[in-house]
């Protein structure tokens, strides 16, 4: 399943455990986040419990895009689901914002490439 | 304790009855005492149970309070963790975009306030054209627009009506530029350029009287215009071949300076360097050669830098009379184009050299000038590591040939010094100051003068040449 907007695209290809963002995600608020949120969430059921997000092509995600990541990682701690997020070092945001979502679950494997 | 026995059987019998009495009541009593534990004790039992039911309610109570406070504790935890994150994020995203706005504004081809491409985009856009037509031998026209007295508009309506124009004139502008290739800038402030790849003057130049007539038609009321009652643009037109090695530069200067021609020419229209205007004139200065690099041309002893006026249906001299054109105008044009690292001279000697020979040549040759001439002159200063050459094609009056020729032979039968005090005591004599500034030209810059007088089928053509070392 996909999801595109104007300036942005989350993708799931079936069959896969990865879900990758790509753009510019500016949507306002969490109800708007709600469709992405429930895509992550079939792609974690349906990949056995362990998933990883490709935000490599994410130059931005704003507040209500992180807080709605926060929650995906507090949902993975209660399921203690496998998380790994693949962040790239091109986009200065990722190496930063993304090592505090290892404090909500610590054992999310983190790679920046 | 001593008990009193009795002593005989009436007192037995009574002292039996009082005991079986006192038994009695103590049986009754001793009845009533385990009645009492028991109940006592049923009492108790059942409030120890009572007791433990509440402790263990109390231990479960403070178990799910525990567990509550565990969770409230673990929520807020999260909750610190996503503020913290949110936070961070907000900065970091803060942080982000700024740089990109940085960057973009950098980057950014587009004028703001006008939405035409902006300076930054127009060189860029220059030099790529510019290079592309010198390959392919093609040739790149440019139209520099200036509003017509835009600063009497501003004081007039004030800066937000002043920008309400800008942007219409650049909406005309825009409208009028029709091709993909070509490119509508505001160069700055109230000044518009149009790049035109792939174009000869001719169609530059109706162009540029298309965007003259547009924005006429805009009707904006201007009543500070010195030339009309609306807002009007001047437009300069020039059209390069470049070659390899030019410099884009060349172009904006030359058109730059047709469009200062059009502004002296009445403003309100479009003036060209090959193509005569509303009033059949023709702009001035025609041809700037740059020829390689300045260091490596420099450095081996090649010139660098030509500038020539080249024919028209003027001579040089009736424009450098009557255009007012100046001797200072010239010497900055031309020494815009001497690289500031320029060695042995410095570049403001250059220009005053410039500026004076130029002067002293034009205005020699205007006195010996012929008034009927129609054939062309020209005027062309070269540079090259070792000097500085003027070279001045006019046509002389036959009545003046005699004259000429007789001042000519003077000056080259005597050292300078000396032509300069036979010219000073002539001058003394006759009250006129004829010759003395070509006399201090060749003194004051070692000037070296040749020249040649050539007959025309119709008239003298003299040919003057300066050369000041450097």
């Amino acid at each position: 399943m996909n999801i595109e907007g104007e300036n942005y695209a989350v993708k799931h290809p079936k069959d896969s455990a990865i879900v990758s963002f790509e753009g510019t995600i500016r949507l306002g608020g969490m109800q708007e986040y709600a469709e992405i949120l429930d895509l992550m969430n079939t792609a974690l059921d349906e990949s056995g419990n362990a998933i990883t997000l490709d935000v490599k092509g994410l130059k931005l995600l704003n507040s209500s895009g992180i807080t709605m990541m926060s929650k995906f990682v507090i949902g993975c701690r209660g399921k203690q689901s496998q998380l790994k997020i693949v962040a790239s070092k091109d986009v200065p945001w990722q190496g930063k914002s993304l090592k505090n979502l290892q404090r909500l679950l610590p054992s999310i494997e983190l790679v920046v490439e | 304790m001593t008990v009193d026995r009795p002593s005989n059987p009436e007192a037995l019998l009574k002292r039996i009855a009082e005991l079986e009495a006192l038994l009695a009541d103590s049986e009754i009593g001793m009845s009533i005492a385990v009645e009492h534990g028991d109940t006592i004790e049923n009492e108790l039992i059942t409030t120890n149970q009572q007791l433990e039911q509440e402790i263990t309610q109390k231990e479960v109570a403070q178990r799910h309070l525990q567990e509550l406070v565990d969770a409230i504790t673990t929520q807020n935890t999260d909750l610190e963790i996503i503020l913290d994150t949110l936070n961070e994020h907000s900065d970091n995203m803060d942080q982000d975009m700024w740089e990109e706005l940085l960057e973009s504004e950098q980057r950014g081809t587009t004028d703001a306030l006008t939405g035409l491409s902006n300076r930054r985009h127009f060189d860029e856009y220059l030099d790529q054209h510019f290079n592309s037509c010198a390959r392919h031998k093609r040739p790149i026209s440019l139209l520099m627009g200036d509003i017509d007295f835009f600063k009497i508009y501003n004081d007039t309506y004030g800066h937000p009506q002043g920008d309400e124009c800008l942007k219409q004139v650049a909406s005309a502008i825009d409208k009028t530029v029709r091709r993909d290739l070509d490119l509508a800038v505001r160069y700055g402030g109230e000044e518009f350029a149009v790049i035109l790849p792939e174009t000869e003057i001719a169609g530059a130049k109706t162009l540029a009287d298309e965007i003259v007539a547009n924005v006429e038609a805009l009707k904006l009321v201007h009543e500070g215009s010195g030339v009309s009652d609306v807002v009007t643009i001047s437009i300069g037109v020039h059209t390069f071949y470049p070659k390899r090695g030019d410099a884009s530069k060349a172009l904006i200067i030359r058109a730059d300076q047709v469009l200062y021609q059009a502004k002296e020419q009445g403003r309100n229209q479009a003036c060209s360097a090959d193509i005569p205007n509303k009033k059949g004139e023709k702009t001035l200065i025609t041809q700037v050669k740059t020829y390689g690099k300045f260091d490596e041309k420099m450095s081996r002893g090649q010139e660098y830098l030509e500038l020539a006026f080249s024919p028209s249906s003027r001579p040089i001299t009736e424009r450098w009379q009557n255009n007012g054109l100046s001797a200072d105008f010239l010497a900055d044009y031309f020494g815009s184009f001497i690289p500031k690292e320029m060695p042995k001279m410095h570049h403001n000697q250059i220009k005053g050299a410039v500026a004076y020979i130029a002067n002293e040549l034009l205005e020699n040759a205007m006195k010996f000038a012929n008034p009927q001439e129609n054939k062309a002159s020209s005027l062309s200063l070269s540079l090259s590591d070792k000097n500085l050459r003027f070279t001045l094609i006019n046509q002389v009056n036959p009545e003046n040939c005699d004259k000429l020729v007789a001042f000519l032979e003077e000056f080259t039968s005597v050292d300078a010094g000396d032509f300069f005090v036979i010219q000073m005591e002539r001058n003394i004599e006759t009250g006129s100051e004829s010759g003395l500034g070509f006399a201090t030209m060749v003194t004051d810059h070692d000037a070296k003068v040749s020249w040649k007088l050539s007959p025309t089928p119709e008239t003298m053509q003299l040919t003057t040449q300066v050369v000041i070392d450097i």
